[in-house]
């Protein structure tokens, strides 16, 4: 079993078939259902998915909500997830990667959680990936 | 908030006058027992409250050791015929005086049960439908017609939590409206009564609705559908079809995520 780091865009686009990373996307989600892959995230990344296809469906917004708690309350059951707090220690290292890597906000906790795991980070985010070495697609 | 007419739409009002029915029937034996006029009017269907309240005000001589059974039953007579009405805070207050005598009677339960989803407090209504449920089940001469109306009540007034939560944009109450609903319908097929649980709601409608409630029956089925799938994999693919029949074109996952992080971020 292989453990990431995973970015937002990542599931988001596992769920859009008309995006260009869908396959991609949804190949990380097969592999975590099989086990291949196991996620680790900051909270963040839960509350992202949630507000990023909350706003942006035009409509069952409370049926697709719930199907994503959903999905997430059993995932994390299961142990396939893995859900991190943004605390103190890890504040501190998010700050010191958001000014090495000029990184912004958000993006620089996902990234400061897949180096202190020492873990690859998987994003479709194309300035991520320039900007933090442990990010790819 | 879900209105009367919107019961009605449904059949939920049709549906608890057969639970008074339901409810009649199982007590022939102590109306037949009872001998008296009203026995005779209230298994016919015909008595109205104002003869109940007569009855319990004067309450005739009969035979006393009938008289706790045929006591608890006229004031669930009283609360049914107070809910058919439009009443439902005196006939829930009926109920809980004959829980008070009786905490495992599932009679007072159902009546309990009603009332509140008259009054909209579909969590409580639901509990009590339960409460109803557990105490059928705990009568050896279990009455398999009572369990079904149980049944229908419970997987009605729990859509009905769920659509409420829907509309008002309440996504803790739709869900658990809609959870509730599941588990109805798994306790139901488990006691071979799948039948008897009432089938999302847009299959019920016989007369027109409002365009937005039309909207969240049609989204109710939805969250049912996706809930409905035990399989994490599965139930995932399902929440794709859905997400990209409503996804705006030309937006990507980068920049639908982007715009959460950059408040300059142009889509």
């Amino acid at each position: 079993m292989e453990h990431l780091v995973c970015d937002s865009s990542v599931i988001v686009a596992s769920l859009i078939e008309s995006e260009e990373f869908h396959q991609r996307g949804l190949h990380y989600l097969i592999g975590l259902e099989n086990s291949e892959y196991a996620f680790h995230m900051p909270m963040l990344v839960a509350i992202e998915v949630a507000s990023a296809i909350g706003r942006r469906s035009s409509g069952n917004r409370q049926a697709i909500l719930a199907a994503w708690h959903r999905n997430i309350e059993d995932w994390e059951r299961d142990g396939k997830i893995v859900l991190y707090t943004l605390g103190r220690v890890r504040m501190e290292h998010a700050v010191v990667i958001a000014e090495q890597d000029r990184l912004r906000g958000a993006d620089s906790v996902i990234a400061a959680l897949a180096e202190e795991l020492s873990l690859p980070l998987k994003t479709f985010d194309q300035e991520m990936q320039r900007r933090f070495a442990g990010a790819s697609g | 908030m879900i209105t009367e007419e919107l019961r009605d739409h449904f059949g939920i009002d049709t549906d608890l006058e057969e639970f008074e029915e339901a409810f009649t029937e199982q007590h022939a034996a102590i109306l037949e027992a009872s001998s008296t006029a009203l026995g005779g009017r209230l298994k016919a269907g015909k008595a109205n409250l104002e003869e109940v309240e007569t009855f319990l005000r004067e309450f005739p001589d009969i035979p006393s050791k009938l008289k706790p059974q045929l006591l608890q039953f006229l004031r669930l007579k009283k609360g049914w015929l107070l809910n058919r009405i439009g009443r439902a805070e005196e006939a829930l207050h009926q109920s809980q005086e004959v829980l008070k005598l009786n905490q495992q009677a599932p009679t007072a339960w159902s009546l309990k049960a009603s009332a509140l989803l008259q009054l909209g407090r579909f969590d409580e209504a639901c509990q009590a439908f339960q409460q109803a449920y557990l105490g059928t089940k705990q009568l050896h001469n279990q009455n398999q017609t009572y369990l079904s109306t149980i049944f229908k009540g419970w997987s009605g007034c729990s859509l009905l939590w769920g659509l409420q939560g829907i509309l008002q944009e309440n996504q803790t109450d739709a869900r658990a409206g809609v959870q509730e609903y599941l588990g109805t319908v798994e306790r139901a097929t488990a006691e071979n009564l799948g039948s008897a649980v009432m089938v999302p709601l847009g299959e019920r409608g016989s007369h027109s609705v409002p365009a937005d409630i039309q909207a969240g029956i049609e989204e109710l089925e939805v969250m049912v559908t996706l809930l409905s799938i035990d399989d994490p994999l599965e139930r995932w693919r399902a929440l794709g079809k859905e997400i990209s029949k409503v996804w705006p074109e030309g937006i990507t996952a980068v920049d639908a995520i982007r715009e959460q992080r950059d408040r300059e971020w142009n889509t």
